[in-house]
């Protein structure tokens, strides 16, 4: 268990020196150096580093290019929505209501007229 | 509580967490192993990929979830293990990240190229995870090298024996033969024919495998059957997977796959619950005998740090459960590809 390099009074209150300050003593804590995984060698952690380091690269070089691609190419022009979605704004979809079947200002025979074209 | 109980219910929760792992992500590793095999169009490929699509990340959380918990509740053992098979586990997180990736990316460009190197990375990624699980499995069965402060104290080469190896190929040909299951679920038409003659091969491969793990383990791990001399009642659990396992092939001759697909569940539940038992109450057993063992009891954490994390399994599991199942719910039936799939 780590506990911060502190010492305590009998009654539960931190030691204090006779500036006021709180008493840090080294020895109670853990330091960086003893805090590492005895077993785990530098060479595994620069293999782990390298791995990484590979892999976020490939996944930036990669993020660039579709993101380049996306900006070549664009968005859709607003004209073109409506016949991209085809029978699926919301209109239609809500035409194609079983519900409400044909009963919405006849949008239902629009659509399907346009699909047969 | 006591503190023993404490440890042992906590022990559970780690089963439990890795039967859901196991169960979940286990289909779609290997939908990802079968995926260069069973297409024969690219249409089928993406109806493959669209299968575990939504399903495979949240999966995927229960391996989190079971780290995160191993790391909380037993911090001697996480350090040991972690530490101890750190090599093994880097190489894990690469398959998985290789895997999520070639998800991703795979559709972003239309390039034959482009999509053939892809879809290499999802198999390689896909083969890799169950493979090493496996492996370091066997290795944990036939117990590790420690110090006298509970450190590893073997060698990488250590890690790699003929059982583990054995151990690590049926782990593939298990989760292979459960996703096989999972897409013959899924799909319909030819391609789902085509999945039915994978499901054939999956299982008798897997057959195979596990009869020889099976043999290898009573016959050379003595340790592995400590227990059940003990507890005999436990011999419940390789009778009843035995018959899960046979089932498999009788649902699939009948047609049923969503029976068939239980079947394979219960029989990886079974093969983690016989994993737990073997290894009760070590979480990592030492190679040389039972004394610089780490128990369940002197791997814990606190009592307190305990029932803490248990009030959050209280919280977090029911929401866990939840997602699950509104996820799985709403992608239920056979995959249809639309304007957003992969």
């Amino acid at each position: 268990v780590v506990h911060p390099p502190v010492s305590w009074n009998s009654d539960g209150t931190l030691k204090v020196d006779d500036t006021g300050h709180v008493a840090y003593d080294e020895s109670l804590g853990l330091r960086t150096v003893n805090a590492v995984s005895p077993v785990i060698t530098a060479k595994q952690t620069l293999g782990s580093i390298i791995m990484f380091g590979l892999i976020y690269s490939l996944l930036f070089v990669v993020w660039v290019v579709v993101l380049n691609h996306k900006i070549q190419v664009g968005p859709e022009a607003p004209g073109d929505h409506r016949v991209v979605m085809g029978p699926h704004t919301y209109l239609d979809t809500a035409a194609r209501r079983q519900d409400h079947s044909g009963s919405l200002t006849g949008l239902q025979r629009e659509t399907e007229s346009r699909d047969e074209s | 509580m006591s503190h023993d109980t404490l440890c042992i219910t906590w022990f559970f929760l780690l089963g439990v967490l890795l039967t859901g792992y196991a169960i979940l992500d286990g289909f779609d590793l290997g939908v990802g192993i079968l995926h260069p095999f069973v297409p024969r169009s690219d249409l089928d490929r993406r109806v493959l990929i669209n299968s575990i699509g939504p399903l495979w990340d949240g999966n995927e959380v229960w391996l989190v979830t079971f780290g995160g918990a191993m790391f909380a509740m037993f911090p001697e053992a996480y350090a040991t293990l972690f530490s101890g098979f750190y090599t093994a586990f880097m190489a894990l997180l690469f398959c998985l990240i290789l895997r999520a990736v070639s998800m991703e990316f795979r559709g972003k460009f239309g390039g034959r190229v482009w999509h053939r190197f892809w879809d290499g990375a999802f198999f390689l990624g896909s083969v890799g995870v169950p493979m090493l699980f496996g492996v370091a499995a066997g290795t944990i069965m036939l117990g590790v090298p420690l110090d006298e402060r509970g450190n590893y104290a073997g060698s990488l080469a250590e890690q790699i024996t003929p059982y583990s190896l054995l151990v690590g190929v049926m782990t593939v040909a298990l989760f292979t033969m459960h996703g096989s299951i999972f897409l013959y679920l899924k799909t319909e038409g030819p391609l789902q024919k085509r999945v039915h003659k994978y499901v054939w091969r999956t299982f008798g491969l897997f057959l195979v495998l596990y009869l020889l793990t099976t043999m290898f383990t009573l016959v050379q791990v003595p340790a592995a059957v400590e227990n059940f001399r003990v507890v005999p009642w436990l011999w419940i659990v390789p009778v009843l997977n035995v018959l899960a396992i046979a089932n498999i092939p009788r649902a699939i001759y009948q047609g049923r796959p969503a029976y068939a697909f239980i079947s394979s569940c219960a029989s990886i539940a079974a093969f983690v619950f016989l994993f737990s038992a073997a290894l009760f109450p070590n979480m990592v057993r030492a190679a040389d005998g039972t004394s610089q063992s780490l128990t369940i009891y002197l791997a814990s954490s606190s009592p307190t740090t305990l029932k803490i994390g248990l009030l959050f399994v209280l919280v977090g599991m029911p929401c866990v459960l939840a997602y699950t199942f509104v996820v799985y719910w709403t992608f239920r039936g056979k995959v249809q590809i639309g304007e957003h799939s992969y």
